[in-house]
Protein backbone atom coordinates (compact mmCIF):
# COMPACT_ATOMS: atom_id res chain seq x y z
CA UNK A 1 0.00 0.00 0.00
CA UNK A 2 1.16 3.45 -0.85
CA UNK A 3 2.52 6.33 1.20
CA UNK A 4 2.15 9.68 -0.53
CA UNK A 5 4.47 12.56 0.30
CA UNK A 6 3.40 15.98 -0.99
CA UNK A 7 6.44 18.22 -0.70
CA UNK A 8 6.12 20.96 -3.31
CA UNK A 9 4.50 24.29 -2.52
CA UNK A 10 1.90 25.15 -5.12
CA UNK A 11 0.64 21.58 -5.43
CA UNK A 12 -3.16 21.35 -5.54
CA UNK A 13 -4.90 18.07 -4.74
CA UNK A 14 -8.44 17.39 -5.92
CA UNK A 15 -10.73 14.40 -5.72
CA UNK A 16 -12.20 12.82 -8.83
CA UNK A 17 -13.65 9.40 -9.52
CA UNK A 18 -12.25 7.81 -6.33
CA UNK A 19 -8.78 9.13 -7.06
CA UNK A 20 -6.61 12.05 -6.03
CA UNK A 21 -5.71 14.41 -8.85
CA UNK A 22 -2.40 15.94 -7.92
CA UNK A 23 -1.58 19.04 -9.98
CA UNK A 24 1.73 20.83 -9.83
CA UNK A 25 3.39 23.04 -12.37
CA UNK A 26 0.83 22.17 -15.04
CA UNK A 27 1.35 18.43 -14.61
CA UNK A 28 -1.36 16.18 -13.22
CA UNK A 29 -0.99 12.79 -11.65
CA UNK A 30 -3.75 10.51 -10.41
CA UNK A 31 -3.59 8.13 -7.52
CA UNK A 32 -6.42 5.84 -6.48
CA UNK A 33 -7.55 6.52 -2.94
CA UNK A 34 -8.13 2.81 -2.33
CA UNK A 35 -4.39 2.22 -2.59
CA UNK A 36 -3.39 4.94 -0.12
CA UNK A 37 -2.56 4.29 3.52
CA UNK A 38 -0.71 7.43 4.55
CA UNK A 39 -0.41 10.99 3.26
CA UNK A 40 2.32 13.35 4.48
CA UNK A 41 1.76 17.00 3.61
CA UNK A 42 4.37 19.75 3.66
CA UNK A 43 3.56 23.47 3.76
CA UNK A 44 2.18 25.12 0.66
CA UNK A 45 0.17 22.12 -0.53
CA UNK A 46 -3.53 22.70 -0.99
CA UNK A 47 -6.09 19.97 -0.35
CA UNK A 48 -9.67 20.68 -1.41
CA UNK A 49 -12.40 20.24 1.19
CA UNK A 50 -13.60 17.15 -0.68
CA UNK A 51 -10.15 15.59 -0.38
CA UNK A 52 -10.04 16.33 3.35
CA UNK A 53 -13.50 14.85 3.81
CA UNK A 54 -12.54 11.68 1.92
CA UNK A 55 -9.33 11.25 3.90
CA UNK A 56 -11.24 11.65 7.16
CA UNK A 57 -14.09 9.34 6.19
CA UNK A 58 -11.77 6.61 4.97
CA UNK A 59 -9.50 6.88 7.98
CA UNK A 60 -6.43 7.49 5.83
CA UNK A 61 -3.74 8.78 8.14
CA UNK A 62 -2.83 12.32 7.06
CA UNK A 63 0.07 14.12 8.67
CA UNK A 64 1.11 17.75 8.28
CA UNK A 65 4.72 18.81 8.77
CA UNK A 66 6.32 22.22 9.13
CA UNK A 67 8.97 23.57 6.78
CA UNK A 68 11.71 22.37 9.15
CA UNK A 69 10.28 18.84 9.24
CA UNK A 70 8.68 19.22 12.67
CA UNK A 71 5.25 17.70 13.30
CA UNK A 72 2.43 20.18 12.86
CA UNK A 73 -0.62 17.97 13.28
CA UNK A 74 -2.79 15.31 11.73
CA UNK A 75 -6.30 14.75 10.48
CA UNK A 76 -8.39 12.93 13.04
CA UNK A 77 -11.77 11.53 12.12
CA UNK A 78 -13.83 9.32 14.36
CA UNK A 79 -11.70 6.71 15.99
CA UNK A 80 -12.16 3.73 18.22
CA UNK A 81 -10.43 4.81 21.38
CA UNK A 82 -10.18 2.63 24.42
CA UNK A 83 -10.71 4.51 27.70
CA UNK A 84 -9.36 1.54 29.66
CA UNK A 85 -5.92 2.02 28.14
CA UNK A 86 -5.88 5.76 28.81
CA UNK A 87 -6.97 5.33 32.36
CA UNK A 88 -4.27 2.73 32.96
CA UNK A 89 -1.75 5.10 31.40
CA UNK A 90 -2.73 7.94 33.74
CA UNK A 91 -2.58 5.65 36.77
CA UNK A 92 0.86 4.37 35.84
CA UNK A 93 2.63 7.74 35.76
CA UNK A 94 4.78 8.42 38.81
CA UNK A 95 4.77 4.75 39.80
CA UNK A 96 7.71 2.36 39.95
CA UNK A 97 6.17 0.49 37.03
CA UNK A 98 6.20 3.72 35.03
CA UNK A 99 9.81 4.31 35.95
CA UNK A 100 10.73 0.75 35.00
CA UNK A 101 9.12 1.41 31.64
CA UNK A 102 11.24 4.54 31.22
CA UNK A 103 14.32 2.37 31.87
CA UNK A 104 13.33 -0.01 29.09
CA UNK A 105 12.74 2.81 26.63
CA UNK A 106 16.10 4.42 27.31
CA UNK A 107 17.87 1.09 27.26
CA UNK A 108 16.32 0.30 23.89
CA UNK A 109 17.58 3.54 22.42
CA UNK A 110 21.08 3.22 23.85
CA UNK A 111 21.40 -0.38 22.67
CA UNK A 112 20.33 0.55 19.16
CA UNK A 113 22.75 3.47 19.12
CA UNK A 114 25.50 1.08 20.08
CA UNK A 115 24.46 -1.35 17.33
CA UNK A 116 24.94 1.39 14.73
CA UNK A 117 28.41 2.19 16.02
CA UNK A 118 29.28 -1.51 16.05
CA UNK A 119 28.24 -1.86 12.43
CA UNK A 120 30.72 0.81 11.44
CA UNK A 121 33.32 -0.65 13.74
CA UNK A 122 33.05 -4.00 11.99
CA UNK A 123 33.35 -2.32 8.63
CA UNK A 124 36.49 -0.46 9.65
CA UNK A 125 37.74 -3.63 11.38
CA UNK A 126 38.17 -1.95 14.72
CA UNK A 127 40.81 0.44 13.46
CA UNK A 128 39.15 3.64 14.65
CA UNK A 129 40.08 3.70 18.30
CA UNK A 130 37.61 6.46 19.24
CA UNK A 131 34.82 4.33 17.84
CA UNK A 132 35.91 1.34 19.93
CA UNK A 133 36.12 3.57 23.01
CA UNK A 134 32.64 4.96 22.44
CA UNK A 135 31.21 1.45 22.06
CA UNK A 136 32.88 0.41 25.33
CA UNK A 137 31.71 3.54 27.15
CA UNK A 138 28.13 2.90 26.18
CA UNK A 139 28.46 -0.78 27.10
CA UNK A 140 29.64 0.24 30.56
CA UNK A 141 26.40 2.10 31.21
CA UNK A 142 24.05 -0.57 29.89
CA UNK A 143 24.01 -2.80 33.02
CA UNK A 144 22.88 0.16 35.13
CA UNK A 145 19.90 0.66 32.86
CA UNK A 146 19.14 -3.02 33.00
CA UNK A 147 19.46 -3.55 36.75
CA UNK A 148 15.87 -3.88 37.92
CA UNK A 149 16.73 -4.46 41.60
CA UNK A 150 18.23 -0.96 41.93
CA UNK A 151 16.30 1.30 39.55
CA UNK A 152 17.66 4.76 38.85
CA UNK A 153 15.77 7.90 39.66
CA UNK A 154 14.47 9.86 36.72
CA UNK A 155 17.31 12.37 37.06
CA UNK A 156 19.93 9.64 37.09
CA UNK A 157 18.26 8.04 34.09
CA UNK A 158 18.36 11.34 32.20
CA UNK A 159 22.01 11.74 33.14
CA UNK A 160 23.00 8.37 31.73
CA UNK A 161 20.90 8.90 28.65
CA UNK A 162 22.66 12.23 28.10
CA UNK A 163 26.16 10.80 28.47
CA UNK A 164 25.42 7.91 26.12
CA UNK A 165 23.84 10.23 23.57
CA UNK A 166 26.81 12.58 23.57
CA UNK A 167 29.24 9.69 23.23
CA UNK A 168 27.17 8.21 20.45
CA UNK A 169 26.77 11.35 18.37
CA UNK A 170 30.45 12.19 18.65
CA UNK A 171 31.35 8.70 17.49
CA UNK A 172 28.82 8.90 14.67
CA UNK A 173 31.04 11.41 12.88
CA UNK A 174 33.27 8.56 11.72
CA UNK A 175 30.46 7.61 9.37
CA UNK A 176 30.58 10.91 7.53
CA UNK A 177 33.29 12.39 5.29
CA UNK A 178 34.93 15.54 6.67
CA UNK A 179 33.26 17.92 4.22
CA UNK A 180 30.01 17.47 6.15
CA UNK A 181 31.55 19.13 9.21
CA UNK A 182 29.66 16.93 11.63
CA UNK A 183 31.16 16.79 15.11
CA UNK A 184 28.19 15.98 17.32
CA UNK A 185 24.57 16.74 17.80
CA UNK A 186 23.21 20.27 17.77
CA UNK A 187 19.70 21.45 17.14
CA UNK A 188 17.24 24.32 17.33
CA UNK A 189 18.54 25.23 14.87
CA UNK A 190 20.80 22.52 13.40
CA UNK A 191 24.12 24.05 12.36
CA UNK A 192 25.36 21.59 9.75
CA UNK A 193 23.73 19.44 7.05
CA UNK A 194 23.93 16.17 9.00
CA UNK A 195 22.22 17.73 12.01
CA UNK A 196 19.65 19.26 9.67
CA UNK A 197 18.90 15.78 8.30
CA UNK A 198 18.72 14.29 11.79
CA UNK A 199 16.32 16.98 13.02
CA UNK A 200 14.17 16.65 9.95
CA UNK A 201 14.08 12.89 10.24
CA UNK A 202 13.17 12.96 13.93
CA UNK A 203 10.29 15.26 13.04
CA UNK A 204 8.98 12.80 10.47
CA UNK A 205 9.47 9.86 12.86
CA UNK A 206 7.65 11.76 15.59
CA UNK A 207 4.69 12.25 13.28
CA UNK A 208 4.58 8.51 12.50
CA UNK A 209 4.90 7.46 16.14
CA UNK A 210 2.23 10.00 17.10
CA UNK A 211 -0.18 8.24 14.72
CA UNK A 212 0.81 4.84 16.11
CA UNK A 213 0.17 5.97 19.71
CA UNK A 214 -3.27 7.27 18.85
CA UNK A 215 -4.06 4.08 16.92
CA UNK A 216 -3.01 2.04 19.93
CA UNK A 217 -5.45 3.99 22.12
CA UNK A 218 -2.77 5.84 24.10
CA UNK A 219 -2.63 9.49 25.13
CA UNK A 220 0.30 10.95 23.15
CA UNK A 221 0.93 13.71 25.69
CA UNK A 222 1.47 11.74 28.88
CA UNK A 223 4.77 9.90 29.02
CA UNK A 224 6.97 7.87 31.35
CA UNK A 225 10.50 8.96 30.61
CA UNK A 226 9.81 12.42 29.27
CA UNK A 227 6.80 12.27 31.61
CA UNK A 228 4.72 15.38 31.92
CA UNK A 229 6.49 18.28 30.27
CA UNK A 230 3.72 20.63 29.18
CA UNK A 231 2.93 21.18 25.49
CA UNK A 232 5.02 18.23 24.36
CA UNK A 233 3.82 14.84 23.12
CA UNK A 234 5.75 13.12 25.91
CA UNK A 235 4.60 9.55 25.23
CA UNK A 236 5.49 9.91 21.56
CA UNK A 237 8.96 11.11 22.52
CA UNK A 238 9.24 8.06 24.78
CA UNK A 239 8.07 5.55 22.22
CA UNK A 240 10.23 6.89 19.43
CA UNK A 241 13.47 6.64 21.41
CA UNK A 242 14.32 3.09 20.39
CA UNK A 243 13.53 3.89 16.75
CA UNK A 244 15.61 7.06 16.38
CA UNK A 245 18.88 5.27 15.60
CA UNK A 246 17.49 2.45 13.46
CA UNK A 247 15.11 4.54 11.39
CA UNK A 248 16.43 8.09 11.19
CA UNK A 249 20.16 7.82 11.90
CA UNK A 250 20.43 4.79 9.63
CA UNK A 251 18.57 6.62 6.85
CA UNK A 252 20.94 9.60 7.16
CA UNK A 253 23.97 7.31 7.04
CA UNK A 254 22.67 5.40 4.00
CA UNK A 255 21.76 8.60 2.18
CA UNK A 256 25.11 10.28 2.78
CA UNK A 257 27.03 7.14 1.88
CA UNK A 258 25.11 6.73 -1.34
CA UNK A 259 26.74 9.98 -2.47
CA UNK A 260 23.67 11.52 -4.05
CA UNK A 261 23.64 14.60 -1.81
CA UNK A 262 26.08 17.45 -1.75
CA UNK A 263 26.39 20.65 0.23
CA UNK A 264 24.45 22.60 -2.41
CA UNK A 265 21.33 20.61 -1.50
CA UNK A 266 21.17 22.52 1.78
CA UNK A 267 20.39 26.16 2.42
CA UNK A 268 20.58 28.59 5.34
CA UNK A 269 17.42 28.79 7.43
CA UNK A 270 15.46 32.04 7.06
CA UNK A 271 17.00 33.52 10.23
CA UNK A 272 20.46 32.80 8.79
CA UNK A 273 21.61 30.86 11.85
CA UNK A 274 20.84 27.27 11.00
CA UNK A 275 20.85 24.95 8.02
CA UNK A 276 17.79 23.61 6.23
CA UNK A 277 17.19 20.93 3.65
CA UNK A 278 16.57 22.13 0.12
CA UNK A 279 13.79 20.57 -1.89
CA UNK A 280 15.94 17.86 -3.52
CA UNK A 281 17.40 16.87 -0.17
CA UNK A 282 13.89 16.63 1.28
CA UNK A 283 12.66 14.37 -1.49
CA UNK A 284 15.67 12.08 -1.39
CA UNK A 285 15.60 11.89 2.39
CA UNK A 286 11.88 11.13 2.56
CA UNK A 287 12.44 8.32 0.07
CA UNK A 288 15.27 6.93 2.18
CA UNK A 289 13.26 7.17 5.41
CA UNK A 290 10.41 5.36 3.74
CA UNK A 291 12.79 2.61 2.60
CA UNK A 292 13.97 2.17 6.18
CA UNK A 293 10.41 2.04 7.46
CA UNK A 294 9.43 -0.54 4.84
CA UNK A 295 12.35 -2.78 5.64
CA UNK A 296 11.14 -6.16 6.91
CA UNK A 297 12.79 -7.30 10.13
CA UNK A 298 12.21 -10.18 12.49
CA UNK A 299 9.90 -9.03 15.28
CA UNK A 300 10.71 -11.48 18.11
CA UNK A 301 7.52 -11.10 20.21
CA UNK A 302 5.50 -12.41 17.28
CA UNK A 303 8.28 -14.38 15.65
CA UNK A 304 7.54 -13.06 12.17
CA UNK A 305 8.92 -10.51 9.82
CA UNK A 306 7.27 -7.09 9.90
CA UNK A 307 8.13 -3.76 8.38
CA UNK A 308 9.58 -1.21 10.80
CA UNK A 309 6.47 0.94 10.41
CA UNK A 310 4.37 -2.05 11.48
CA UNK A 311 6.76 -2.70 14.38
CA UNK A 312 6.24 0.92 15.53
CA UNK A 313 2.54 0.22 15.83
CA UNK A 314 3.02 -3.18 17.46
CA UNK A 315 5.31 -1.65 20.08
CA UNK A 316 2.69 1.00 20.87
CA UNK A 317 0.02 -1.70 21.18
CA UNK A 318 2.32 -3.76 23.36
CA UNK A 319 2.82 -0.77 25.65
CA UNK A 320 -0.96 -0.39 25.91
CA UNK A 321 -1.33 -4.05 26.90
CA UNK A 322 1.45 -3.76 29.48
CA UNK A 323 -0.32 -0.82 31.10
CA UNK A 324 -3.49 -2.82 31.53
CA UNK A 325 -1.95 -6.15 32.45
CA UNK A 326 0.86 -5.77 34.98
CA UNK A 327 1.92 -9.36 34.36
CA UNK A 328 3.28 -8.35 30.94
CA UNK A 329 6.59 -6.70 30.34
CA UNK A 330 7.47 -4.10 27.74
CA UNK A 331 10.60 -4.96 25.80
CA UNK A 332 12.20 -2.43 23.51
CA UNK A 333 12.80 -3.44 19.90
CA UNK A 334 16.54 -3.91 19.64
CA UNK A 335 18.52 -4.70 16.51
CA UNK A 336 20.87 -7.62 16.66
CA UNK B 1 -5.16 -12.27 0.36
CA UNK B 2 -4.76 -9.64 -2.31
CA UNK B 3 -4.26 -11.07 -5.75
CA UNK B 4 -3.88 -9.26 -9.01
CA UNK B 5 -7.03 -9.68 -11.06
CA UNK B 6 -7.02 -9.32 -14.78
CA UNK B 7 -10.35 -7.87 -15.83
CA UNK B 8 -11.41 -7.52 -19.44
CA UNK B 9 -14.67 -6.70 -21.12
CA UNK B 10 -16.62 -6.67 -24.33
CA UNK B 11 -19.30 -4.01 -24.33
CA UNK B 12 -21.30 -3.22 -27.46
CA UNK B 13 -22.91 0.05 -26.39
CA UNK B 14 -20.65 3.07 -26.06
CA UNK B 15 -22.50 4.64 -23.18
CA UNK B 16 -22.44 1.48 -21.09
CA UNK B 17 -18.78 1.00 -21.95
CA UNK B 18 -17.90 4.47 -20.72
CA UNK B 19 -19.79 3.97 -17.49
CA UNK B 20 -18.07 0.66 -16.87
CA UNK B 21 -14.63 2.12 -17.62
CA UNK B 22 -15.20 4.96 -15.19
CA UNK B 23 -16.08 2.49 -12.45
CA UNK B 24 -13.21 0.16 -13.25
CA UNK B 25 -10.78 3.04 -13.10
CA UNK B 26 -11.80 3.66 -9.50
CA UNK B 27 -10.03 0.50 -8.39
CA UNK B 28 -8.03 -0.81 -11.34
CA UNK B 29 -5.14 0.12 -13.55
CA UNK B 30 -5.98 0.30 -17.23
CA UNK B 31 -3.32 -1.62 -19.17
CA UNK B 32 -5.00 -1.86 -22.58
CA UNK B 33 -8.19 -0.38 -23.97
CA UNK B 34 -10.43 -3.11 -22.60
CA UNK B 35 -8.04 -4.75 -20.12
CA UNK B 36 -7.54 -3.75 -16.49
CA UNK B 37 -5.31 -5.02 -13.70
CA UNK B 38 -6.72 -4.80 -10.20
CA UNK B 39 -4.92 -5.49 -6.91
CA UNK B 40 -7.90 -6.76 -4.89
CA UNK B 41 -8.81 -9.47 -2.46
CA UNK B 42 -11.57 -11.80 -3.60
CA UNK B 43 -14.40 -10.51 -1.34
CA UNK B 44 -13.73 -6.96 -2.50
CA UNK B 45 -13.76 -8.09 -6.09
CA UNK B 46 -17.04 -9.92 -5.60
CA UNK B 47 -18.54 -6.85 -3.99
CA UNK B 48 -17.37 -4.55 -6.77
CA UNK B 49 -18.68 -6.92 -9.43
CA UNK B 50 -22.06 -7.16 -7.80
CA UNK B 51 -22.54 -3.55 -6.72
CA UNK B 52 -20.60 -1.50 -9.17
CA UNK B 53 -19.50 -3.16 -12.37
CA UNK B 54 -22.19 -5.63 -13.43
CA UNK B 55 -25.17 -3.30 -12.81
CA UNK B 56 -24.14 -1.08 -15.72
CA UNK B 57 -23.86 -4.00 -18.17
CA UNK B 58 -26.45 -5.74 -20.26
CA UNK B 59 -25.27 -9.31 -19.97
CA UNK B 60 -27.23 -10.50 -22.99
CA UNK B 61 -24.97 -8.34 -25.13
CA UNK B 62 -21.91 -7.57 -22.99
CA UNK B 63 -19.43 -9.70 -21.13
CA UNK B 64 -16.83 -9.24 -18.45
CA UNK B 65 -14.16 -11.68 -17.29
CA UNK B 66 -11.86 -11.59 -14.28
CA UNK B 67 -8.85 -13.90 -14.01
CA UNK B 68 -6.78 -14.20 -10.86
CA UNK B 69 -3.03 -13.79 -11.21
CA UNK B 70 -1.35 -15.22 -8.13
CA UNK B 71 2.29 -14.41 -7.43
CA UNK B 72 3.47 -17.31 -9.60
CA UNK B 73 1.24 -16.41 -12.53
CA UNK B 74 2.22 -12.77 -12.21
CA UNK B 75 5.93 -13.56 -12.31
CA UNK B 76 5.44 -15.77 -15.37
CA UNK B 77 3.37 -13.17 -17.20
CA UNK B 78 4.93 -12.02 -20.44
CA UNK B 79 4.42 -8.40 -21.37
CA UNK B 80 5.66 -6.62 -24.49
CA UNK B 81 5.40 -2.96 -25.31
CA UNK B 82 3.85 -1.75 -22.04
CA UNK B 83 4.67 -1.64 -18.32
CA UNK B 84 4.92 -4.91 -16.33
CA UNK B 85 1.89 -6.17 -14.33
CA UNK B 86 0.55 -3.47 -12.06
CA UNK B 87 1.72 -3.17 -8.49
CA UNK B 88 0.83 -0.19 -6.29
CA UNK B 89 4.02 1.75 -5.50
CA UNK B 90 5.33 1.59 -1.91
CA UNK B 91 5.70 5.32 -1.74
CA UNK B 92 5.56 8.39 -3.92
CA UNK B 93 7.44 11.59 -3.17
CA UNK B 94 5.98 14.48 -5.16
Amino acid sequence: MTTLYLTEPGTVVRFQNEALLICKQGQTRTLRVAELTLVVVLPGVQLTSVVIAELLDRGIETIFLRQDGQFRGRLQGHFATNPTIRLAQYRMVETTFGLALAHKLVEGKVRNQRVLLQRHNRKTQGQVSELVEAIDTIAAYLPRLHNSSAPLSRDELMGIEGICARTYYQALRHYFPAIWRFSGRNRQPPLDPINALLSWGYGVLLARVFSASVQAGLDPYLGFFHAIEPYRPNLVLDLMEEFRPIVVDQAVITLVQSDVLDLADFEPSPDGVGIWLGSTAKKLFLGELEKQLRQPLLYPPQNRRLSLSQILLEQARCLGRCLIDRGLNYEAFVLK
Amino acid sequence: MTALWLVCYDVTDDKRRQRLVKRLEQRCQRVQYSVFECPLDEPTLAQLLENSWLPVLKLSEDSLRAYPLDAIARDRTKVYGSPPPYEPPDYIVL
